[in-house]
């Protein structure tokens, strides 16, 4: 029936059999099909008299044949607000399961089905949909898009971890590089937060993004007013209160790291090994290469060390493993010690970027070579050639593309 | 004031606020040999090591709740014990790795027994530009 809406949830594939459906702005007829992913959700509407679709359900699945429309009317409205006050940049904010990803989709694809050209930038570090997880992910495109993983890579920014917690500074260069080029080729952008929306850090990193954005609307996505203290230091920036679709659930920490270890899998599936010298590359976010090369440590030979100035201490790759008693003393008399065990390095993320300090790709370290003086990393990137810095991340992951811990900033 | 850009400072404010909380040093060490498991496992996210520390220590006279290979502490009269349960019988459990703890008003010591002194003004040593009036008093 024409208006009809039906909710369906992951793990699903949906496969339309006769009529035309909108998915979320985008145009989908007979023949076509989608894959929703598990912990995702997508709504179909009818746009024929006579529509028919099956789903073949996996694990988690679930339809539902909605009563009334899913959209609030204050979507409606919304949309109405920022064509007529003619917004730039609209930044979404709203705690973690309250649906930021879906209403920046929704619209997005609005906005470009009324022929603007539209960028959205993905702040979510840890449920990235534009790019990988670790990264800020911005998606300059035209074409409506049903799930914003499926928008294109337009650029990124290596932050190297899922939490901003501890990397601000590194969230707010990647956004300040982001916006420069969404606003230069763009008319509208939808800024994609994370959920931390509570605490010192939320406070201060949203106030921050406030200053490096200069939004001209932001739409608060909340049950009561939760996220009221976020806006009362900014009273000059328009507010949109929304509230959080009740169909709105909350995913689990496991499906969480499943839909990360997914989206990671895929952009590293087609990776090669590459190789890269020393002298070929700069580092960023560790300390190795940006010190002075010694290859001794009191009476200590090894296999590479560096120096660095007043107590910044020292890197020490030992030729042979060292007793726990060696380290203590050699940590007393050349205080501190960042002592890099070969092999430990196996698997950290790292981002791969340009001369001007822009984001290519990313990759997965397999080996720092002391003795033959290379790094050897996994990553999908052609153009490794333009690699002249390599950023160094706080994420491991094992050779199946699954998560496996962290690296604690400033141990390498 | 400012906001803390990462929970790191509050993480320190907790383990502070608890050795002053908790009975004595023992269960001290334990939260901090915890803190340190859980600041490995985790270095980016001192609020989730906090919050676990939290639920560290569960103060129990229930033997139900002691299984082979749980760390517990233990009070014998004035001493307290903590080990790891290596065998729980109904009259009572084998504890490994025992580490006790006994508070005495007074105790005469020799010369050669001593092993290291607390220096108790370092901050004030090297950095007394740091150290204010209001501090002082």
């Amino acid at each position: 029936m024409k208006g009809q809406f039906h909710l369906i949830r992951g793990e699903a594939r949906v496969e339309i059999r006769r009529g035309v459906f909108d998915v979320i702005g985008q145009r989908l007829e007979a023949g076509g099909a989608i894959t929703v992913p598990r912990g995702k959700a997508i709504i179909l509407m009818e746009m024929a008299t006579d529509c028919l679709f099956e789903v073949t359900g996996l694990a988690g699945a679930e339809t539902t044949r909605l009563e009334q429309s899913p959209y609030p009317p204050e979507w409606e409205l919304l949309i109405a607000t920022i064509k007529e006050n003619h917004c730039k940049r609209i930044i979404v904010l709203g705690e973690m399961d309250t649906g930021k990803t879906f209403l920046c989709t929704y619209l997005a694809n609005r906005m470009m089905g009324e022929g603007f050209k539209v960028g959205v930038i993905d702040c979510d570090l840890g449920q990235s949909d534009i790019g990988p997880p670790g990264c800020l992910g911005l998606s300059l495109t035209d074409k409506p898009f049903i799930f914003m993983a499926d928008a294109p890579v337009s650029g990124l920014h290596f932050v190297g971890t899922h939490s901003p917690e501890g990397h601000l500074t590194s969230m707010l260069v990647g956004l300040h590089q982001l916006i420069g080029r969404a606003n230069r080729e763009s008319d509208t952008i939808f800024i994609d937060t994370c959920g931390w929306t509570l605490g010192d850090g939320a406070r201060l990193l949203k106030g921050a993004k406030f200053a490096v954005l200069e939004p001209d609307l932001v739409v608060l996505l909340q049950r009561n007013r939760e996220l009221e203290h976020l806006v009362a230091s900014f009273p000059a920036v328009p507010v949109f209160r929304l509230p959080v679709a009740k169909k709105s659930t909350p995913t689990d920490q496991m499906t969480r790291q499943k839909l990360r270890e997914d989206i990671s899998r895929r952009y590293f599936e087609k990776s090669r090994l590459v190789s890269l010298p020393f002298d070929r590359f700069r580092t960023q976010g560790c300390y190795f290469r940006t010190g002075l090369e010694v290859d001794r440590l009191g009476d200590i030979p090894l296999l590479y060390g560096e120096s660095y100035p007043g107590y910044e201490g020292y890197l020490v790759v030992p030729r042979t493993p060292l007793s726990e008693t060696d380290r203590a003393s050699l940590s007393q008399r050349f205080s501190p010690c960042r002592f890099l065990d070969q092999g430990i390095e196996t698997g950290l993320l790292i981002g791969l970027m340009n001369g001007a300090m822009q984001t290519l790709g990313l990759g997965v370290l397999e080996r720092i070579d002391f003795q033959g003086r290379t790094i050897s990393f996994h990553t999908p990137l052609i153009e490794s050639d333009a690699v002249e810095v390599v950023a160094f991340g706080s994420l491991k992951y094992r050779p199946d593309g699954r998560e496996a811990g962290f690296y604690a900033p400033g141990q390498i | 004031m400012s906001y803390r850009e990462s929970d790191m400072t509050q993480l320190i404010s907790y383990i502070l606020a608890k050795s002053r909380e908790l009975p004595n040093q023992l269960f001290l060490g334990e939260l901090v040999r915890k803190a340190g498991e859980f600041f490995r496992s985790v270095p980016l996210y001192p609020g989730i090591v906090r919050a676990c520390l939290g639920k560290v220590i569960q103060q129990t006279e229930d033997p139900s709740h002691v299984v082979p290979g749980s760390r517990v502490i233990v009070r014998d009269g004035g001493k307290f014990i903590v080990g790891t349960i290596l065998e729980s019988r109904p009259e009572g459990m084998l504890l490994d790795r025992v580490v006790t703890l006994e508070s005495l008003p007074q105790l005469w010591v020799e010369h050669p027994q001593l092993q290291a002194i607390v220096r108790e003004n370092v901050l004030q040593e090297d950095w007394p530009s740091l150290i204010f009036e209001e501090s002082r008093s």
